[in-house]
């Protein structure tokens, strides 16, 4: 029997796309829209505030994932690499690797069907930061990402997309890549500066 | 003279040029539009409101927008049409309201936005909601039909955007136009099958 996990927290994404994403807001069926570089270069960084997989706790914990998708998502074949928080014990990394990989239901599950290739969990120091309304998360020589909101005329808000995007189905900022958002590992290697954007709360379970 | 309170809520209902999604709404709306122009027709009905002691409950009006490549350059075509049903004390309020005399946000296209104002035309209305699908006739001036992008995780529900800068509300449903005809104060468009833009909110407009 799978054991249930839970987890909050908040999650911010940067993809090659042009603002905003057609993924997001075509009313094509979700990931079925042509990338706006033709492929899909993609970093997502998560910081759980409160979880736990079973009796394992995953409070504090950093993680990020990154896809290349060479057409449009939902042709699958995605490549993808997994990053934990070193600080993660070996019992909170494979619970981590197993949420996080969509082997055990959640929102990543959807993905897990479009996956080729995954080139497996690395354990690293990854940073994430909330500074205001932007968001940054380091994992040294390997990521640097940061987002802020595309500007609201209200005061003090960002723009919220209900995109039904699984990870935060509800509620999605629009946001765009800060200077200097770049990722290289695996022989890939890109820069989403200035590129689409988003940043949530999320909560998720498998129960 | 000090100037007549008011306050109205209802249905609002767009359709413009743009190719859908139109960058107005994520730009503030700064950015560039699809086209080389944008032409936009809003229509509204009153559910309840009141000009003083003047009510409109029930009672429609409609703006015509055309603007250059970038809304917020102003230099805008402004008009509007009121329900020719409306009795001369609530024509000559919604006159006011409409035409931007009255405060609120007509008033703010008005004065910082509009450079050629054709003027208030009293017209029948149509305004017709239906699930998702919403259409308006206003005969010889301008006529939609748009459906409500389908939410991807609430059944019966819209694809929303929130904190948007539209004058019509912060929260506005996304949706695509069957067709958008616009034919007066000297405006020709017509667009079928193009699944150009459209929006619809409730609104609420108090000064």
């Amino acid at each position: 029997m799978a054991t249930n996990w839970e987890l909050s927290g908040d999650y911010f994404e940067n993809c090659n796309c042009n603002v905003v994403c057609p993924c997001l807001i075509s009313p094509a069926p979700p990931l079925t829209s042509r990338p706006s570089q033709g492929v899909c270069d993609v970093a997502l960084a998560f910081h759980i505030d409160h979880g736990n997989y079973g009796a394992v706790a995953l409070d504090g914990l950093n993680l990020a994932l990154v896809a290349h998708t060479p057409g449009p998502m939902a042709d699958g074949n995605w490549t993808i690499a997994i990053y934990i928080d070193e600080r993660a014990t070996d019992e909170q990394a494979a619970a981590l690797g197993a949420v996080f990989g969509g082997a055990e239901g959640g929102p990543m599950a959807a993905f897990a069907p479009l996956i080729a290739t995954n080139l497996g969990v690395k354990k690293v120091p990854i940073s994430y930061r909330v500074t205001g309304k932007s968001r940054s998360a380091e994992i040294p020589g390997i990521m640097n990402m940061s987002v802020e909101p595309l500007p609201s005329l209200r005061e003090n808000e960002e723009i919220w997309a209900s995109a039904g995007h699984p990870i935060a189905p509800d509620r999605l900022a629009l946001a765009v890549g800060r200077a200097g958002s770049t990722f290289t590992d695996h022989g890939m290697h890109w820069d989403n500066s200035g590129k689409n954007g988003h940043y949530a709360p999320i909560s998720w379970s498998n129960h | 003279m000090a100037q007549q309170k008011w306050n109205m809520r209802g249905e609002y209902m767009e359709s413009c040029n743009c190719d859908y999604l139109c960058p107005c709404v994520y730009t503030n709306p700064q950015g560039p539009v699809t086209y080389d122009h944008c032409t936009a027709a809003l229509v509204f009905r009153i559910d309840a409101g009141n000009y003083g002691s003047t009510g409109l409950d029930g009672l429609k009006f409609a703006l015509v927008i055309r603007s250059g490549k970038v809304m917020a350059d102003g230099n805008w075509i402004f008009a509007g049409v009121v329900d020719e049903r409306a009795d001369e004390e609530q024509r000559q309020a919604l006159a006011a309201i409409v035409g931007g005399q009255a405060g609120g946000p007509p008033t703010f296209i008005r004065e910082n936005l509009v450079s050629d104002f054709r003027g208030v035309e009293f017209k029948p209305i149509e305004f017709t909601l239906d699930g998702l699908r919403r259409s308006a006739v206003i005969p010889d001036v301008l006529s939609f039909e748009i459906e409500g992008v389908a939410s991807r995780n609430r059944s019966g529900e819209p694809f929303y955007i929130d904190n948007t800068a539209h004058p019509a509300g912060r929260r506005l449903a996304l949706a695509r136009a069957k067709e958008l005809h616009m034919h007066g104060f000297g405006l020709g468009l017509d667009l079928v099958g193009k699944g150009n833009n459209g929006h619809f909110a409730p609104f609420s407009w108090a000064v």
